[in-house]
């Protein structure tokens, strides 16, 4: 199924290493990937196997040491600070663990910010309704809880209906039913805009929501799966 | 401990942006503090030893003539110590190089070699004249100084229609003349006017003055009365002409140094105060913010059982440091200032040695001074620090909570984007630190403001009250008063286009028990070379009739218009009369009172006279002018104001000059100060936000303006904040420095605004860029590790 689709994000041999004082950490070790368009994707792995380094350096929030990522063919690889600003902000819709809203905008002030930065935003409220946040609007993020914060985030990052949505363990901090509930709202999204997704978590039971679960291991690609049926997030347990 | 004090110095590090911002501002404020009044104890010492050394009097008078015999009289009233009487009058100098004549102020010394009892003479070079030779002179320093005079040069001169050649013995110095200016006049011109010591036979001689004398000088017992003694030596020297006796307060020089003395103590409290509260905010914002962050290592150290009081010490030691290194550089920036002005002050106040001294308690009370804002800064915060509970400390902070405020539900904020919001909720949450930041940037304009405003004032005296005020070429003094008929002989001369009368009787005012001694000046009441003004510059029109009184001096002898105050003329029929105040006038310079002309005679029991006449000349016809009048009999002086006012100014400019570059860079301190810190907390305080804002696509540029945002409202609020505090500034400085020397008027220079707000802002502006390249280095992978 995937591979009748165009890739957006091209991976081609990543390699990042980070240098801690005299100590060079390999935290990517050569990846190859594709992502196809409107495809939803799981990035699973232990700890410190380099899901996040991976997710930074496809958003443009970080460089590979080596190797080359492709956005729709272009290289993002050698790009300057400004053209991957320009990256994140025309394409890329990220959602973090911890939420990052603004505490002092309320939920739908949260996402009309973000919405101001390009051309054919959705409406902030309908962007919030998405995610079943419509009555929540004028709630400052210290007055909703943390499912509840995280929506409104997944509704900032569609608002501006970009290409890309890139989760950086989205449930990480929240229970299972208020996980579930944000999932939907990911899923959701995927469906109804076609949006590209990639969310990591290291949880393997929401790989059964994907179109591919890709799992990575000690910097590398350790397995690339596609599940035959994609399961609702509401009949998971974790 | 020792690992307390590693932390101190780790904090100091990671702090050190802010240590600097704030020790400098301390360092200002401290510098002001120590420069004001070490120059204030170099002067008031130099004054001192000087007026011991060389035996200052203290009472002074002066009379028209009185013959020698009367001097032991004076001796004889009680209360009195010593006596000396001179003689002393004015002479007409043609010195080499001036178009213009110069005025000496001929003041006799004791005869047979002996030096003077009162008011020695600091020889600086040469030696004092030998008995008998009459043309044999000392001249003062400044004098001296103006013209390159020195021993073997020889001056012409005209007393009394005799010409005499001087020959220049000697220079020196008197404690009668620290500031040389002649009486009378406004401004001191050491080239057109100056002090010449010679002996008693010539001065009297020629001025038939012989064995007589017409100023006495007078040293008090310790236990004398004043009062009964002033009245005594009136009464004694009331036939002889006496003008009436004063003490030293009001001795011309004595006033001009104490005035100069009280100015610069009053900028010594106020200067430091500002700085100093300034440095206190400073302090404050920083440790509560160094405060936050570092919550948890205070209740790890509480829970390891560090006492209170050590980590308490701690974080004031941290702000001592701070205090102490501004202390330090204040110290040193102080002292090289105070020398250096200490050095420009030599300008205008002549000593034999102006020592730069400052007395080690000046170091102290500076420390005292410093530390008490850097406790009044941090006291709070170091309290809470040591109330903080160990529990609590170890939970992070709660995380700010933002509602809607009273702004927003009042729909204020309609228009407003959601980066504008941002700044609007913060600034609504800390209200008082956005008030702070805008007052400390509000003073470093108002400090600009009042730095140019001596220099305003100047210029200010310059064109209104000798452009517009009065506007006569020449002033001509005659010796005696002289008939209205005389002044058709200066009219008829060549070049003179318009000759107006003046008429002026010194008097001595009561009012109450209040009496002060000053000069009634009858004036035609439509003069168009001496129109009369109020210090903003307003015309007035003198009364048909009564006096017109500076305000001040109604102030001082309590008097309001309508009211009458008695008048003793101190010539002509010397009797007490009581006359009307009709007018006050506002006016900028000395205790004046002015009546219309034609009432003088009247007053005074005589037909019409005039005393002297002031003069509009063809500028081509100048010097001719001033040749022909000197040479006249009844002449006994040809003044130019206006090239006096040109020669001071040029020594004041320099002075005020210095004093507002130096206003000048401190405000741009504190400016800087505020600005930097500020950002730099909004830096550190909004760091996650502007990350995330950076991961999310914002640019740079847009997220500057997030963090400039609460700057640009603090200076928008400040400008005009500022304006108004330079306003309250410059009329408390105008109040503060108010003599009956210069009564300066308040002024709103739009120049002068305009630069203290151009300054302000961009030391602002400047230091923002500087906090801005904080913004490249951003974390912007660390933020989305982390909770809020
Ligand atoms: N900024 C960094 N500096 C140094 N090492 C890093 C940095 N970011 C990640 N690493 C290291 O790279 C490896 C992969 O990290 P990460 O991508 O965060 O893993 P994951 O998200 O799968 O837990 C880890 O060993 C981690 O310690
Ligand atoms: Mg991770």
């Amino acid at each position: 199924m995937a591979d009748s689709r165009e890739p957006v994000l091209q991976a081609r041999d990543l390699t990042r290493v980070f240098l801690m004082g005299e100590v060079e950490v390999h935290a990517l070790r050569g990846i190859d990937l594709d992502i196809a368009q409107g495809a939803f994707i799981v990035l699973l792995g232990p700890s410190g196997s380099g899901k996040s380094t991976l997710l930074n350096i496809l958003g443009g929030l970080d460089i590979p040491t080596s190797g080359q990522v492709l956005y729709r063919g272009a290289d993002l690889s050698g790009a300057g600070e400004r053209v991957r600003t320009l990256y994140r902000r025309e394409h890329v819709g990220f959602v973090f663990q911890f939420y990052n809203l603004i505490p002092s905008l309320t939920a739908r002030e949260n996402v009309a910010l973000v919405a101001d930065l390009v051309d054919d935003p959705m409406a902030p409220e309908e962007a919030l309704d998405m995610v079943g946040m419509a009555s929540r609007l004028d709630h400052f993020p210290s007055q909703l809880s943390g499912g509840e914060q995280q929506r409104v985030a997944i509704a900032r990052a569609v608002v501006k209906r970009p290409d890309l949505m890139l989760c950086d363990e989205p449930t990480g901090a929240l229970d299972c039913k208020t996980g579930r509930i944000v999932l939907e709202a990911l899923q959701r999204v995927n469906r109804e805009l076609g949006t590209t997704t990639a969310v990591i978590t290291h949880n393997a039971v929401i790989g059964e929501m994907a179109d591919t679960v890709i799992t990575l291991g000690a910097g590398r690609v350790a397995s690339i799966h596609e599940p035959t049926e994609r399961m609702s997030p509401s009949r998971m347990n974790w | 401990m020792k690992q307390l004090d590693i932390k101190l110095f780790r904090d100091f590090w990671h702090l050190r942006g802010h240590a600097v911002a704030t020790a400098v501002v301390i360092a200002c404020g401290i510098a002001g503090f120590v420069a004001m009044s070490s120059i204030d104890q170099s002067l008031t010492y130099s004054r001192d030893v000087y007026y011991t050394k060389y035996r200052f009097a203290d009472v002074f008078s002066s009379l028209k003539r009185a013959p020698r015999g009367v001097e032991s009289r004076l001796s004889e009233l009680p209360g009195v110590a010593e006596v000396e009487t001179r003689v002393i009058m004015e002479a007409t100098l043609q010195v080499e190089g001036m178009t213009e004549p110069v005025i000496g102020r001929l003041v006799s010394l004791p005869e047979a070699g002996r030096r003077p009892k009162l008011n020695n003479i600091f020889l600086r070079r040469g030696r004092w004249p030998e008995p008998g030779r009459s043309e044999e002179v000392i001249l003062h320093e400044a004098f001296a100084d103006a013209h390159g005079f020195s021993q073997g040069d020889s001056i012409e001169a005209v007393l009394n229609g005799e010409t005499l050649e001087f020959k220049v013995v000697g220079v020196g110095l008197s404690p009668e003349f620290v500031y040389q200016i002649r009486p009378g006049d406004t401004w001191p011109d050491d080239r057109r006017y100056g002090v010449v010591w010679m002996e008693r036979e010539a001065v009297a001689g020629a001025f038939r003055l012989t064995d007589s004398f017409n100023d006495v000088l007078i040293r008090l017992e310790p236990s004398a009365v004043v009062q009964e003694v002033l009245t005594a030596v009136d009464n004694l020297l009331e036939p002889y002409g006496g003008f009436g006796a004063v003490t030293r307060e009001d001795q011309m020089s004595h006033r001009y140094l104490t005035e100069e003395l009280k100015s610069l103590r009053a900028s010594a409290r106020i200067i430091p105060t500002i700085f100093l509260l300034v440095a206190a905010f400073l302090l404050n914002v920083v440790l509560n913010r160094l405060v936050m962050t570092q919550r948890e290592q205070i209740g790890t150290l509480k829970a390891l059982g560090v006492s209170i009081w050590a980590i308490g010490g701690h974080y004031f030691k941290l702000t001592l440091l701070i205090t102490l290194l501004g202390l330090a550089a204040g110290l040193l920036l102080g002292g090289w200032m105070g020398k250096e002005l200490n050095g420009m002050y030599q300008e205008f106040f002549r000593f034999p040695a102006l020592m730069y001294r400052w007395h080690w308690r000046l170091v102290i009370s500076s420390g005292v001074i410093s530390v008490l804002a850097g406790l009044i800064g941090t006291g709070w915060g170091v309290w809470r620090v040591m109330r903080l509970q160990p529990a609590m400390a170890l939970k992070p902070a709660p995380p700010p909570t933002f509602k809607p405020t009273w702004l927003e539900r009042a729909g204020g904020y309609g228009l407003l984007s959601p980066m504008g919001r941002m700044v609007a909720r913060s600034v609504e949450r800390r209200p008082g630190r956005t008030a702070f930041a805008t007052l400390g940037i509000a003073m470093a304009i108002g400090i600009q403001v009042i730095g140019s405003y001596g220099y305003d004032v100047m210029d200010y005296l310059v064109q209104v009250q000798f452009g517009i005020g009065q506007r006569e070429d020449m002033l001509v003094t005659f010796r005696e008063p002289v008939s209205t008929r005389a002044l058709d002989g200066i009219r008829w001369l060549e070049g003179v286009q318009r000759v107006e009368p003046r008429r002026v009787v010194p008097v001595t005012l009561q009012s109450g028990h209040i009496r002060l001694q000053t000069a009634i000046t009858g004036l035609d009441p439509d003069s168009r070379l001496y129109r009369l003004m109020d210090r903003q510059g307003r015309f007035r029109t003198l009364p048909e009739s009564g006096l017109m009184v500076s305000t001040y001096l109604a102030e001082r002898l309590r008097i309001r218009q309508g009211d009458r105050v008695w008048v003793k003329p101190l010539e002509g029929h010397r009797r007490w009369l009581q006359l009307r105040v009709a007018a006050l006038l506002d006016d900028m310079i000395g205790l004046s009172v002015y009546a219309p002309i034609a009432e003088m005679g009247p007053m005074m029991d005589e037909a019409p006279v005039v005393t002297s006449a002031a003069l509009k000349v063809d500028p081509r016809h100048v010097t001719a002018v001033q040749h022909a009048l000197v040479d006249q009999p009844m002449v006994a002086s040809v003044g130019l104001q206006r090239a006096s006012l040109a020669a001071f100014e040029r020594m004041a400019a320099e002075m005020q000059r210095s004093f507002s570059v130096i206003l000048g860079l401190f405000a741009a301190a504190i400016a800087v100060g505020v600005v930097y810190n500020s950002c730099r907390i909004a830096l550190s305080e909004r760091s996650r936000e502007l990350a995330s804002l950076r991961v999310l696509g914002f640019t740079q540029n847009e997220i500057s303006a997030l963090l400039f945002g609460e700057l640009a409202l603090q200076l928008f609020l400040a400008i005009p904040l500022g304006i108004i505090i330079g306003y309250l500034f410059t009329l408390a400085t105008s109040e503060a420095f108010a003599s009956d020397l210069y009564r300066f008027p308040v002024m709103l220079r739009l120049r002068s605004y305009g630069q203290a707000v151009v300054v302000v802002l961009l030391a602002g502006i400047a230091s923002a860029l500087w906090v801005r390249r904080g913004l490249r280095r951003l974390d912007l992978i660390g933020v989305l590790k982390t909770r809020d």
